[in-house]
């Protein structure tokens, strides 16, 4: 099962479910906005989203993910819009029945999610300026 | 002739200072021809920049034929997460 989302607002933190039991590992990923980008101190990041197809590809990205990993369900949300420090910008969780396949399964939705997804980082700085992000590590 | 709609994100929405615009081609001209045609527009800031095309909301090569009133996005490098 697959269920992914874009929205504007916080992303709630996921209770852990104990409806899971054919599923001895859930794993819970949470993306935050970094206070420091380059050295500099940062206000929050302006997350920017070609509405319509980046839905189309994060879904497609989880069913791929359930495809080619042995995982039982995928949740993921990504907000868009600005983003403060500390808070989160993204939320993956899977469940699997042991955990190499969870673990195996996040790192490569995520690395998927950095190259295909058509969402972009705009940083905000403190003086104001809107910078938008080549970091090559993000 | 045909006519396209363009929408520009991030780095190539900068270089080209608008969020869409509208071009006219020539019939069976492809993506490759549009993005000779768009780095044209501002040589400094697009020339090395690697631009992805989604055409209708699905990527695709250079070598795709454009048709009248596609919906084309030029998708610098995402950056996502």
């Amino acid at each position: 099962m697959v269920k992914t989302d874009i929205i504007k607002n916080i992303i709630p933190i996921l209770p852990s479910d104990d409806t899971h039991t054919s599923n001895g590992s859930e794993l819970q990923f949470y993306g935050r906005v970094r206070g420091i980008e380059n050295g500099q101190t940062i206000l929050a990041i302006d997350y920017e989203y070609y509405k319509g197809m980046a839905e189309k590809e994060l879904h497609e990205l989880g069913e791929s993910t359930m495809k080619n990993f042995s995982i039982s369900k995928l949740d993921c949300i990504h907000r868009v819009g600005k983003v403060p420090v500390g808070e989160a910008s993204l939320r993956v969780a899977i469940w699997s029945k042991h955990r190499q396949e969870a673990l195996d399964a996040m790192t490569w939705f995520i690395s998927q999610l950095k190259k295909n997804v058509p969402i972009w980082k705009s940083t905000i700085f403190k003086n104001g300026a809107h910078v938008p992000s080549t970091c090559k590590q993000c | 002739m045909i006519k396209i709609y363009i929408l520009n994100f991030s780095l190539v929405k900068d270089a080209l200072n608008r969020k869409t615009m509208e071009l006219k081609m020539n019939s069976g001209e492809t993506v490759g021809c549009l993005l000779e045609k768009i780095r044209k527009m501002n040589k400094r800031k697009l020339q090395d920049l690697p631009i992805r095309v989604a055409v209708n909301q699905s990527y695709v090569d250079e070598n795709y034929r454009l048709h009248n009133k596609d919906v084309v996005a030029l998708v610098p490098p995402v950056s996502g997460g």
